[in-house]
């Protein structure tokens, strides 16, 4: 670090490498050391750069070239400056248009909230509260009054809202001509449409049906089916197909074979407290959000009055991963197998259920002739004894999930085949879960279609030439289908093809294409497996001449008007026949739930799964769970956030870093550093100069069919695995789908949905690598104890303070120098730290920090200044002039039960108009989202790089809102100031741009507008070097055409398109060129609510009077928010009293600490510690067995804490004499030790 | 060998450099004086589509500003009504009926005006009104908050209803904003009648509301105001930018 370059505008390609950085270290709670990419395990020096320069090179730099290129382009400037100028003397003209007849409820300046929903992909229901500005639909929130979400809610969700004012959708219905008609196509009206309609399908009247098939996307709409059953009535012979890419054949295919007929299947995770995933990773995507609303709930429960620690509850969770899994980073047991051999571990597990001592007796003979299938499948199946690890876990895990028996759960994943998923059903019986943790319910009828079917039916139909009238409504298969149906080709021969959705690949395969409402333009139902049925109304009048699913099928049926409000309504009155239908319609619209509809429909009652079924399922895939170390196999999975493609113009979500790999824009091959080296694959900086990493392209091959994407290296992959997403590489989608990505659909067929083995894979010839945009290594923080984690055993032996004597705890509070830190610095979260152990920070400016927030009293017996606390002990907060508390807001975020989705993120940035940037933008490390979720991995052995199975952390970090910021002390022009109520804020007129405070932020949360990404109009980037410029006024000759972006004014900038501005928050400033940005703590938000408590004289906001968008949008409910010393007592839910607000709770907890607490910025977020739940006899077993990292993992929960220097101590010294080491150590620096009046001590 | 200089010559470089000292002095104060808001802002009175009068509505006819900025006391913005508000009153489509007198209904069928007015009704073209009073977009202003702490409309705008034509009154600038929440006492009145509740200040009305801040005991009454609703108006910077 000696020679660092601190200039920013420094064109050195890297730095010199720190010859001097020893080993990493490693925490004393847990032995791991903490990392976050393999950049970072190797010190290269692109990660060093984003390591010491808040923004990396060539991030900054404006010009290269002459000066006489210089001198052209700044002239070229004056003139353009000055010809932008001249309008601008004049005082511009704005218009109010008020309304003509206002409608009641709006009141200027004030959002207006709905309750509406969206139909889920697969079935399910979201249930939202739409906020919306003057009509405008602007944010979506989950709706409150739904117990089961908790008013939370997903990333799709969220970002759906973009979609809406997506500028890409096509504004017209277009009619494709046969080529003999001369045009190639025309635009029409919806009315024309519904003629066409209004006679083509009477035609079919005569032949039932004949040569009509109706592909429809895969949703669960009550309407949706009325009018299916209208259309089956009157043409019996007309096909209705059910379509999803993303549909979980396996979970359909698997409860058939346990039941007899396809079930939904519900976990409730609040109620479980052993999870065994079968490569399920339902953290990521594979679970609702209501599964992850109650898996938050029960993850960690504390105790209370002092017996927090001690009383802890938590879940634990086992985890065959094959993906390296949000799940498995999760688990407290995860095992790193290939998604072959998960069967294998399924079939131990069984056993090890069926044989267990334990087991109900009843169940026991029940279970008996699946006993000799499994023994018979196990030979079969790959030997358990080549995967490591794989006979204990699932030996424990089995232990475990009797010894919890009807509170646990078996999940298998839908990369698994059907017979596993009949296992895992046999499994959760014989557990008697069947009973309180999983629940089964009816599949309705288009929900359990097989989507392969589906479109198998259309390409038969349409290659025997018997289909005559295709309709596709909202699924885009030209796309999605499997490879080997050749599906565009064949619906070609299809004489009308009439497509409703958005202007996909479908859309341009089509006779007639519709444009579809946004669910926020249209009247629609949408029903839960549960029986939860919700009423979807507009927000909006449908921006085009565009039509819901309903109405299409209403003018099928020969409506010439049809209305989608009456068939809503309708449907309502005839399936459910209300007493009152008025009341009961305005009661659906109001509260978003139809009322007497909750959960409505019962799970099935408990029966017995047809185990001979089951077992011959077994029998028959068990030779299929082999792996061969010979053979490349391919998982394919949807892509976590395009799912099948739906979302790839969406910016929000493409821009959203991957949960796991961090990688934003992109959906690159996954594979393991072994197998990337088998198969001659690189990665890394040195591919591309100059920089941003790049890696090689690798071509798969499968089934003659061959696709290329660029490869991801990441640990905890198994070997000879690549992890593929399709969904991305979209042809058709608009400015920021297309081109994206990579599209993987050709490599799976039908005979290979989800996994494709031995496929040909390696270095693909004559291309060049990559660029991968990623975030993994940006915003990357220097310092100690980033992140914290224990073992909830050693958090049980040491959480509560309690349990310290009086003798220890003063022992604790006096540092080397003999002064005192208050009881909030002892806390066990800092004492695992080094918090505990630097010296008291006793300057005069932290004192005048401290005042700023707190009252100051002097303590007599050291004479120094203290907080001022109440009778039990809590600091209080200032006072105004008038005595009045003043409220000062923080954070609280936790790391338990933060599983890191994105969720946060996306919320945050529909809430504050954060723009996107674009991959290049991302690669250079200026995304501008404000609330990042960093990712860590942790490994314990002391080679983390050959550990296969690293655990994995996340991390949201928001602007933190130091009190004592160093932000603020370097802005030359005051431009970022504190507030009285402790949150640090931005005053985006004042900045100027010098970018000092970001320079200084130890957490690098700051952001840097370097273009006009808020307000100039997104083309897939922004203006670069020596790239041509767009949108430029016609008289600017070319000569003048400024190189870069940085020379054009303001005003001559290309704006947005307009649709896409009205997204836009109205009460949050959309920020220009040049300004800094970082988390405001919402004020918005809290301002908002300040004016509200103020009218109603309230005499401080109460806890809970508003949420901040990250917390409202947390399925899991890790993020707290409010005033920090807010001690009132709140009664619950539940009916007990909390004393005080959540955040206050939260921050006082012996689990809470401060990042980089040392650097006494004092920050108003905080964290609370995670805590693993391993099981406590497995580790003991191998202590026993002489496995040195359990031992290890023992002692540690013996002794969790700092050691001092000593990092790589050795455990059997007598650690009771550890700060009296420290003592000596200060001693050797010769400091000095004063007492607290400045005497030394001798 | 005559001088080659006249003699006056040698006054010329002290008359320079006290003209160039005037000059910049009259640059800098001119720059103080001229480019400031309450210069360019104050007085800012464009012509509007329709030309309401102020000064007959809320000044002759004594009507309250809040029966057409109805929602000026919930939230941060005040409204510009509807012209269906305008029409309840104007709407001249029957005839004598809903008049009490024929002047008025004779003044609906010529006046320009109203017939304006009434066709932009009619077809339901909203009528696009000239804004005149605007913070920049990165401040945010909220009405509601100061009216019920008990600052008058005429505090910003002025003796409104007395303004045949709407213009600026003050400067709107930053410096102005903060001269108030420095001192509130001198802006406040009492509008919920925390002093007097047999008589409570009604807050539009401006003629009263003038006497009352001008008055001598003003500063005494609105210190009290202040004591009593514990009012300390913010002056950090996230008060208003966000």
């Amino acid at each position: 670090m000696s020679k660092l370059d601190q200039c920013p505008s420094s064109k050195k390609q890297g730095l010199p490498v720190d010859k001097a950085s020893g080993p990493r270290e490693r925490s004393h709670a847990t032995g791991k050391t903490y990392w976050r990419s393999l950049d970072d395990l190797a010190q290269t020096s692109e990660f060093k750069e984003f390591l010491h320069r808040e923004f990396p090179a060539n991030a900054s730099e404006l010009l290269s070239g002459s000066r006489r290129d210089f001198l052209k382009i700044m002239g070229a400037s004056v003139a353009l400056a000055g010809a932008a100028t001249m309008p601008g003397c004049r005082r511009p003209d704005h218009k109010i248009i008020a309304y003509n007849r206002k409608p009641e409820e709006i009141i200027h300046g004030k959002p207006l909230f709905y309750a509406t929903s969206r139909r889920r992909p697969n079935g399910g229901v979201d249930l939202l509260l739409a906020e919306t500005f003057e009509g405008r639909p602007t944010k979506l929130e989950g709706n409150p009054l739904d117990y089961a979400s908790g008013g939370a809610l997903t990333m799709h969700a969220q970002a759906s809202v973009l979609d809406l004012y997506d500028p890409d959708r096509s504004p017209d219905i277009i009619e494709k001509m046969a080529e003999s008609r001369g045009t190639p196509f025309s635009v029409r009206r919806w009315s024309e449409f519904t003629e066409f309609a209004g006679s083509h399908f009477a035609q079919f009247d005569e032949t039932r049906g004949r040569g009509l098939s109706f592909l429809v996307e895969k949703v669960s709409s009550p309407s949706r089916d009325r009018l299916r059953d209208a259309i089956r009535t009157r043409w019996p012979e007309a096909k209705w197909l059910p379509y999803s890419a993303t549909e979980n054949a396996s979970s359909i295919d698997g409860t058939a074979i346990a039941f007899g007929a396809p079930k939904d299947v519900e976990y409730d995770l609040s109620r479980a407290d052993v999870i065994v995933s079968l490569d399920c990773d339902f953290l990521g995507g594979e679970s609702t959000l209501e599964g992850l609303r109650g898996y938050g709930r029960n993850r960690i429960r504390e105790g209370a009055n002092g017996r927090e620690a001690r009383d802890t509850r938590m879940s634990r969770i086992y985890t065959a991963d094959s993906q390296m899994s949000l799940t498995g980073g999760q688990s407290d047991h995860r095992l790193n197998v290939h998604v072959d051999a998960v069967g294998a571990v399924a079939i131990a597990l069984a056993e090890a259920v069926l044989n267990h001592p334990n087991l109900r007796g009843q169940m026991r003979t029940a279970g008996a002739g699946l006993r000799s299938a499994l023994e018979q499948a196990r030979s079969q199946a790959i030997d358990l004894t080549e995967v490591a690890h794989a006979a204990d876990w699932a030996k424990w895990a089995a232990d475990d999930l009797i010894k919890n028996r009807g509170r646990s759960v078996v999940m298998p994943g839908r990369s698994q085949p059907a017979s596993v998923h009949a296992l895992a059903a046999a499994i959760n019986h014989l557990l008697d879960n069947d009973t309180e943790t999983v629940k089964y319910r009816p599949m309705s009828r288009d929900l359990r279609a097989s989507s392969v079917d589906s479109v198998r039916s259309v390409v038969e139909d349409a290659r025997a030439g018997a289909l005559t009238t295709l309709v596709t409504i909202g699924a885009n298969p030209v796309f999605t289908a499997p490879a080997d149906l050749n599906f565009a080709e064949a619906v070609a021969q299809v004489p009308v093809r009439i497509h409703l959705g958005d202007a996909d690949e479908t859309a341009e395969a089509a006779t007639w294409f519709l444009g579809r409402t946004h669910f926020l333009e249209e009247w629609n139902d949408a029903e839960a497996p549960n029986g939860t049925r919700s009423i979807t109304q507009p927000m909006i009048k449908p921006l085009y001449d565009y039509h819901s699913d309903l109405e299409l099928l209403a003018a099928i049926l020969g409506e010439s008007n049809p209305d989608g409000y009456a068939v809503v309504r309708d449907t309502m009155e005839q399936t459910l026949r209300p007493r009152s239908m008025d009341n009961a319609f305005r009661r659906a619209l109001h509260d978003g739930i139809v009322p007497e509809t909750r959960e409505t429909v019962q799970a099935d009652p408990i029966v017995s799964p047809r185990w001979s079924q089951i077992a011959s399922a077994i029998a028959a895939s068990a030779s299929s769970f082999r792996t061969d170390p010979d053979r490349i196999d391919v998982l394919m999975l949807p892509d976590p956030h395009v799912l099948d493609g739906q979302f790839a113009n969406n910016g929000w979500l493409q821009e959203l870093p991957g949960a796991v790999t961090k990688v934003s824009w992109s959906n690159p091959a996954i594979v393991n550093m072994a197998t990337a080296k088998k198969l001659r694959l690189r990665t890394g900086k040195k591919l591309v100069k100059p920089q941003y990493s790049h890696t090689d392209v690798m071509e798969i091959e499968h089934e003659g069919r061959t696709v290329r994407c660029p490869i991801w290296v990441m640990p905890g992959v198994p070997d000879n695995q690549v992890i593929v997403c399709f969904g991305q590489g979209r042809r058709v989608a608009g400015r920021i789908g297309e081109g994206t990505g990579y599209d993987l659909y050709p490599i799976r067929t039908t005979g290979s949905m989800s996994v494709a083995r031995g496929v040909k894979a390696g270095r693909a010839r004559g291309v060049r690598p990559e660029l991968i945009p990623n975030t993994q290594d940006h915003w990357v923080m220097e310092g100690r104890d980033i992140v914290r984690d224990v073992d909830l055993e050693a958090w049980k032996r040491h959480g509560d303070m309690e349990l310290l004597s009086e003798k220890e705890i003063k022992k604790l509070k006096k540092d080397a120098y003999g002064n005192y830190r208050e009881v909030e610095d002892i806390k066990f979260a800092n004492r695992l730290g080094m918090e505990s152990h630097t010296p008291v920070n006793r300057d005069s400016y932290r004192q005048k920090q401290m005042h700023s927030y707190m009252q100051l009293v002097r303590d007599e017996s050291t004479n120094d200044m203290v907080p001022k606390r109440d009778a039990r002990g809590r600091i209080v907060g200032i006072e105004n002039d008038h005595g009045k508390r003043i409220q000062q807001w923080g954070m609280s975020i936790d790391l338990t039960s933060c599983i890191g989705c994105g969720a946060c993120t996306v919320a945050c940035q529909a809430e504050n108009n954060i723009p996107i940037v674009g991959p290049k933008e991302v690669a250079k490390g200026r995304e501008m989202q404000w609330i990042r979720v960093d990712r860590y991995f942790g490994t314990g052995s002391e080679n983390p790089l050959g550990d296969p199975d690293p655990q994995f952390f996340t991390m949201p970090v928001p602007c933190v809102h130091c009190e004592n910021a160093p932000c603020e002390v370097v802005c030359p022009v005051n431009a970022t100031v504190h507030g009285p109520e402790g949150t640090n804020n931005m005053a985006y007129n004042r900045c100027i741009g010098t970018r000092y405070c970001s320079n200084n932020c130890p957490y690098k949360v700051r952001r840097f507008n370097y273009f006009d990404y808020g307000t100039k109009q997104f083309r897939g980037g922004f203006g670069q070097l020596g790239e041509p410029l767009e949108g430029l006024p016609e008289h600017v000759p070319d000569a003048l055409k400024p190189a870069s972006e940085h020379f054009i004014p303001p005003r001559l900038r290309e704006k947005k398109i307009e649709v896409s501005t009205l997204q836009y928050n109205p009460h949050v400033t959309v920020r220009s060129r040049g300004l800094m940005e970082k988390c405001t703590y919402c004020i918005q938000r809290v301002n908002a609510a300040r004016v509200e408590t103020k009218i109603a004289d309230l005499e401080i906001i109460p806890d809970g009077f508003f949420q901040v968008a990250c917390e409202q949008a947390c399925p899991t409910g890790a993020i707290v928010f409010g005033d920090i010393y807010d001690y009132t007592d709140y009664r619950q839910e539940d009916g007990t009293t909390r004393e005080g607000s959540r955040v206050s709770l939260a921050r006082n907890s012996q689990r809470s600490y401060a990042l980089l607490a040392y650097l006494n910025t004092r920050p108003r977020t905080t964290y609370q510690i995670r805590v693993h739940n391993p099981n406590p006899a497995w580790i003991e077993e191998l202590a026993a067995s002489g496995d040195s990292a359990a031992t290890d993992r023992l002692h540690r929960w013996e002794e969790p804490f700092h050691h001092g220097e000593d990092h790589s101590a050795d455990h059997s010294d007598d650690h009771s004499n550890d700060h009296g080491e420290e003592h000596a150590a200060a001693k050797r620096f010769a400091l000095p030790i004063l007492d607290a009046n400045g005497v030394e001590i001798a | 060998m005559s001088t080659l200089f006249p003699q006056w010559m040698n006054a010329l470089p002290g008359a320079v450099a006290v003209g160039l000292g005037a000059a910049g002095v009259g640059v800098i104060g001119g720059v103080w004086y001229y480019f400031t808001p309450s210069y360019w802002e104050v007085g800012y009175m464009p012509e509007q589509p329709v030309a309401f009068s102020h000064q007959i509505h809320a000044g002759q006819l004594g009507m309250d500003c809040r029966y057409c900025h109805t929602n000026v006391e919930d939230s941060s913005h005040a409204n510009v009504p509807d012209t269906a508000t305008c029409i309840n009153c104007h709407a001249g489509d029957d005839e004598l009926g809903g008049y009490f007198n024929i002047d008025l209904w004779e003044a609906h069928k010529v006046n320009q005006n109203l017939v304006k007015v009434r066709t932009a009704y009619a077809e339901e073209k909203p009528i696009q009104w000239r804004r005149i009073h605007k913070v920049p977009d990165y401040a945010h202003f909220n009405h509601a908050v100061h009216l019920n702490a008990g600052v008058s409309c005429y505090s910003c705008h002025g003796r409104i209803d007395q303004m045949e034509v709407v213009y600026q009154k003050e400067s709107l600038s930053m410096g102005w904003c903060l001269e108030c929440h420095r001192e509130p006492e001198k802006y406040l009145v009492d509008v919920d009648g925390v002093l007097d509740p047999e008589n409570p200040v009604r807050i539009t009305d401006l003629a009263t509301v003038e006497k009352l801040l001008n008055s001598p005991d003003q500063r005494e009454r609105g210190l009290k105001l202040v004591e009593t609703k514990q009012l300390q108006p913010p002056e950090h910077c996230a008060a208003c930018h966000y």
